[in-house]
């Protein structure tokens, strides 16, 4: 009788809804968020995040944006709605001198931009707001990501609920008692369908209080 | 001495058109002659030959592509070539009819590690300029400029005086360095050789050649001394190019800009400075000018990084006439800072990079599109963000902050205030006074935010927190 292969040995078997983690991800700073997405952001690829309006949702991504500034690394923001505050990115712990800020003049320039930068395979972190992309630029950005090994944020402030070639796709809201609602509509490695609701920061509630 | 002489035999070619496996030709005008004065190889093979007239040759080859002989931009061509053999010595002397460049090496066989280890570095110069060369080494200029012209090389200079006779004596005396009556005569009176030459008794080649003559061979031999003028490098750096016909796409800039950006970084290299600011001057065919002035983050004379900025530039620029020449123009210099080259010759750094990717992004976006985002001193939210680098304030304190700021304060009714109200009041030395109470507050969609309060009780929205 020859013994029998554990059956999760055997490469390629699909275990169903157990959790796989094979791809690298940087931490969000958010406890539950990490516990959701399997570790944190991806890293090389392209996270969207739906609902943005007036940039609702930059919370999300300031700590991976500290993260990043302070091990030398280079992050942008390109195309903000509104002006992000020194001060506030300053307290966060980002290190201004690494955090470049595009505002091209128009959508074709700012994907342009966003390419050059991530494949420069200088900057870890681009965070993009504008208007839904369509398919062709999703894929080059993905692309442009996964080569430069950029970790990259597409804010847009329609909720949609298409094919996107997005490794995680988010929708934000604004929840009761001013906490953030976030919507988990896709994630590589996982189901979508995950709801999750996270606190005021808590900065504010210091000062609030 | 020992002269390096470094011939450029196809020079006059390659000042008007890269390389091509097509039949090329460059044509000169004497009178109303025209008659070919250099061919490359494809055109050889099809039978064309130096001096053919301009209409048989396109008779014999209807695909031949011509263009005009233009000397003076093989004039700056040489002077590029004398640029880049600055760093080998001085003094240095150019000849631009004959498209030569020499340059005395004895003193500084020393600096380079002797002898052999110039010739390994003339042989594995990467920067050298890229034209076809032939280069020729003796104790004279002129012996020099006759080894090149053999194309002897470098490994098969002559290096003492006494070894001209021996070496030169077997090669065809119409190489000597004089003028074509004399040597049709020296060859009519049965001579073949230069040893021939040489035997004959001096005064019998004095009558024959006249004093100029006898003065050459014994420049030639060592034996008179040579007078030169010594080539120094011009101050300020000014290369034209003429297209031959008007061109329409950017593309075909990128030709002569890569030459002309191969030159000034010899240039600079040979002065020991670097470029920060240079212009480009462009005439369309109804000649009219335009600028368009290159400014660079940084000193550089890195051909690849000016290339790479200038190609961001010249992509973007509407031709609407066709073009008819490209100037560069570089005024200003300033002095070469020490960046190591590493051991592979590498000079990036993550910072240079970085620099570089900057200016590629201002290149296309224009310089208001990126900005930097810095904390100031003065406390008022409009003017504690700073956008430009020199004003961060390491240590400033502030209280919680919101990430977003509205670049204009918005009016609104706040649902809910979550916190005391914190006072803002600067700007009384300005005459900008403007009390303020901020709070952070619920807006009507329940996200929070930070509101204002002037003193006659108007609420504004100023930021957001998430």
């Amino acid at each position: 009788m020859g013994s029998v292969l554990p059956l999760f040995d055997i490469p390629g078997v699909w275990r169903g809804h157990q959790r796989t983690t094979t791809f690298p991800t940087q931490r969000t700073g958010h406890r539950l968020l990490d516990h959701a997405l399997l570790g944190g952001w991806p890293t090389g690829a392209l996270v969207q995040i739906g609902g943005s309006q007036e940039g609702l949702g930059f919370s999300l991504i300031v700590d991976t944006l500290a993260q990043t500034t302070q091990a030398g690394r280079v992050a942008a923001l390109v195309q903000t709605p509104l002006q992000p505050y020194a001060p506030a990115l300053c307290s966060a712990g980002i290190a201004l001198q690494r955090l470049l800020w595009v505002q091209p003049e128009d959508e074709g320039a700012a994907l342009w931009a966003m390419e050059q930068m991530a494949r420069s395979g200088l900057v870890a972190v681009i965070a993009y707001w504008g208007a839904a992309l369509d398919s062709t630029a999703e894929r080059r950005l993905q692309l442009a990501a996964d080569s430069g090994q950029c970790l990259m944020f597409c804010f847009e402030a329609s909720h949609r609920r298409d094919h996107s070639f997005a490794a995680v796709k988010l929708n934000v809201a604004t929840g009761s008692e001013g906490t953030l609602e976030i919507d988990i509509c896709k994630c590589r490695g996982k189901h979508g369908g995950q709801r999750l609701r996270l606190a005021t920061p808590a900065t504010v509630e210091a000062h609030a209080a | 001495m020992r002269w390096l002489c470094i011939l450029l035999p196809d020079l006059s070619m390659e000042a008007l058109a890269p390389p091509t496996d097509m039949p090329f030709a460059v044509y000169e005008q004497q009178g109303s002659r025209k008659f070919l004065s250099q061919v490359n190889a494809p055109a050889r093979q099809h039978g064309l030959r130096v001096g053919m007239g301009l209409p048989g040759a396109l008779g014999l080859v209807p695909a031949l592509r011509t263009a005009r002989r233009k000397p003076d931009l093989e004039a700056a061509l040489v002077q590029d070539v004398a640029c880049w053999a600055y760093q080998f010595g001085t003094p240095v002397v150019t000849n631009a009819a004959g498209h030569a460049v020499w340059v005395e090496v004895a003193s500084s066989i020393a600096l380079f590690g002797g002898w052999p280890a110039l010739l390994r570095r003339l042989h594995t110069a990467q920067d050298a300029p890229p034209y076809h060369r032939q280069w020729g080494v003796a104790p004279t200029l002129a012996c020099a400029y006759l080894q090149a012209r053999i194309n002897a090389g470098l490994h098969k200079g002559i290096l003492r005086v006494e070894d001209i006779a021996t070496r030169i004596g077997p090669l065809p005396l119409m190489l000597l360095p004089l003028p074509p009556e004399s040597l049709e005569l020296l060859q009519g009176a049965g001579l073949s050789r230069i040893a021939d030459v040489m035997a004959m008794p001096r005064e019998a080649l004095g009558r024959r050649l006249g004093p100029a003559g006898l003065k050459a061979l014994d420049q030639l031999y060592g034996r008179a001394p040579e007078a030169f003028v010594s080539f120094a490098p011009p101050d300020c750096f000014r290369r034209r190019f003429d297209f031959g016909e008007p061109v329409e796409t950017a593309q075909a800039l990128l030709f002569p800009l890569k030459m002309m950006l191969g030159e000034l970084c010899r240039y600079l290299y040979t002065r020991d400075v670097m470029v920060q600011h240079f212009a480009l001057h462009l005439r369309d065919s109804r000649k009219r000018r335009s600028t368009h002035e290159i400014g660079l983050l940084s000193p550089s004379r890195d051909p690849e990084r000016l290339l790479r900025i200038v190609r961001e530039k010249v992509e973007r620029i509407q031709i609407q006439d066709g073009l008819i020449e490209i100037t560069l123009d570089a005024q200003q210099f300033s002095a070469a800072h020490a960046v190591q080259d590493d051991l592979f010759g590498n000079t990036s750094t993550v910072g240079q990079q970085l620099t570089e990717l900057k200016e590629r992004l201002a290149a296309r976006l224009g310089t208001a599109a990126l900005r930097e985002i810095a904390v100031s001193a003065d406390q008022r939210p409009e003017r504690s963000s700073a956008t430009s680098q020199s004003t961060v304030v390491p240590g400033t304190h502030h209280p919680p902050r919101p990430l977003w700021l509205l670049p204009a304060p918005r009016r609104i009714q706040p649902k809910r205030l979550l916190s005391p109200p914190e006072r803002i009041e600067l700007g009384w030395l300005d005459g900008d006074h403007d009390p303020r109470d901020y709070f952070v507050a619920q807006d009507q969609n329940d996200r929070v935010c930070w509101v204002f309060r002037t003193a006659d009780g108007a609420y504004y929205l100023h930021g957001y927190w998430q």
